[in-house]
């Protein structure tokens, strides 16, 4: 094996979001065009530097080509991600600026955790690490970047109009697009490759995340406005993790069954699931309030 | 590529610790916060304003006719949460209770004259007192309005006066009354 094709290709790998497997798949694929084209070369009477060089040159720059494959391969994912990080950095230290000089509140351990998450999700994003399992990270981070960004919006009423709209108008905006990602990354980008039925396990994946999303939000709602008004710690908050805890059971379930074949027994779950989420809002918009 | 990414890292690393930095040196806490007029005041019959006005948290009650310097100072702790002119001005009522006020933290009622500037300590109770004014009717008997209960009506609902009922307290006797009974 040619020591410069090795490094050209394995330069435009690297700029792919592919994991190990699809990465090695990617590199011989690549490897077999760039050889043929140097074999041909060589065959119409150039030197071996000169073959290795033209076929390179007929392939394209490193950077050009890359790109053009994780584009290919991940539609506008990278781009998303790099606006996802920057806006939230932006973000984070324009409520954690407004509220300093405005209000004369220091949100430092929620400046940090933004700025950490935030770097995160753009260092991953500029150089993706393939060993790891992308949708678990990425997921992780993801998930983690919500919380925050809810925290965040959160303080925003804290911050003098019309700052508190401008920043309300992002927040929503940042936690739009980092949901969007969670669905892509689930469901599209990165698919289980467990589940033998992939339209299956999109579809309990769409109903479980946006699920999980709504559980989340209204715990986050409940626990807010414990924390503010209630003010003390009590066995209450520990209710409000409840329904988090019986979603993600409730979803490994249903994928489980999934991926053993057990198809009518996971969509009976994902339906009682469902049921009981309507009769219990059911309850607390016409018997509650 | 390695470059790029040590630049932005070291970037984002030191403008966080400049905001840091600027949030120890920034960062107020609530009685710093709490500066200027407040929304308790009562106007005298010859126009004389009494009013509260806080200072890094710290409660002074001032009059207009002089109010270069507070009158009465409380501790940061404490609050004025109403005051009242008697009828000819002379004597002006006010209530302190704790800025962060729980159950049977009590209030107490002190009067001051405004001509002397002599205050006296009237009565303490163990409710929150929220409404003072002087009787029309009999300028020894001062009428208030007590919240026998500060709690939260749930889990989720901030502490809150509630269980108001009309009180009076008689200067000359001591003698404090229940006027209402809105629980019963």
């Amino acid at each position: 094996m040619n020591p410069v094709f090795d490094r050209f290709v394995a330069n435009i790998v690297r700029q792919t979001d592919c994991n190990v497997e699809e990465r090695e798949e990617l590199y011989d694929e690549l490897m077999s065009h760039l050889e043929c084209a140097y074999s041909e070369e060589r065959e119409n009477g150039a030197s071996e530097e000169e073959a290795v060089q033209i076929a390179m040159k007929k392939f394209g720059s490193e950077q050009e080509v890359g790109k053009q494959i994780q584009q290919a391969m991940y539609p506008y994912r990278r781009l998303m991600m790099i606006i996802l990080s920057i806006a939230s950095l932006l973000y984070v230290y324009g409520v954690y600026a407004a509220q300093l000089f405005m209000e004369g509140d220091a949100h430092i351990p929620w400046l940090v955790s933004g700025v950490v998450i935030s770097t995160a999700l753009l260092l991953v994003t500029l150089r993706p690490i393939s060993r790891m399992n992308r949708r678990l990270w990425m997921n992780g981070l993801l998930l983690i970047h919500l919380i925050v960004f809810l925290y965040g919006l959160l303080i925003i009423p804290g911050v003098n109009p019309p700052y508190s709209l401008i920043f309300g108008i992002m927040a929503v905006l940042i936690l739009l697009l980092s949901a969007v990602l969670v669905y892509r990354t689930t469901i599209y980008d990165f698919p289980s490759p467990r589940q033998p039925n992939q339209k299956d396990a999109k579809r309990v994946h769409y109903i479980n995340i946006s699920t999980g999303f709504l559980i989340v939000f209204v715990s986050l709602f409940f626990l807010w406005a414990f924390l503010l008004f209630a003010g003390n710690s009590s066995s209450f908050l520990f209710i409000l993790l409840i329904p988090t805890a019986v979603w993600i059971i409730s979803y490994s379930a249903q994928m489980g069954l999934l991926a053993r074949g057990k198809r009518s027994a996971a969509y009976t779950v994902t339906t009682l699931q469902t049921v009981v989420i309507i009769a219990l809002a059911c309850f607390w918009v016409f018997v509650v309030v | 590529m390695k470059r790029t990414m040590l630049g932005i890292l070291v970037g984002i690393t030191v403008i966080t610790i400049i905001f840091v930095v600027l949030g120890y040196k920034y960062d107020k806490s609530d009685a710093e916060k709490q500066q200027g007029k407040s929304g308790v005041y009562d106007v005298a019959a010859d126009g004389t304003i009494a009013y509260v006005s806080f200072a890094n948290g710290i409660a002074g009650l001032f009059i207009s006719s002089d109010d270069r310097l507070p009158v009465v100072e409380l501790p940061v702790d404490q609050t004025i949460l109403d005051l009242s002119y008697s009828k000819d001005g002379t004597i002006l009522a006010y209530v302190v209770a704790a800025k962060d006020f729980e159950e049977q933290s009590g209030s107490t009622v002190y009067l001051l004259n405004t001509e002397t500037r002599e205050e006296i300590k009237t009565f303490s109770t163990k409710g929150l007192i929220t409404d003072l004014a002087f009787d029309p009717a009999d300028p020894n008997r001062l009428l208030y309005l007590q919240a026998d209960s500060f709690t939260n009506y749930s889990p989720i609902a901030s502490k809150a006066p509630h269980d108001y009922d009309v009180h009076s307290y008689h200067f000359a006797n001591g003698i404090t009354k229940k006027h209402t009974d809105m629980k019963a």
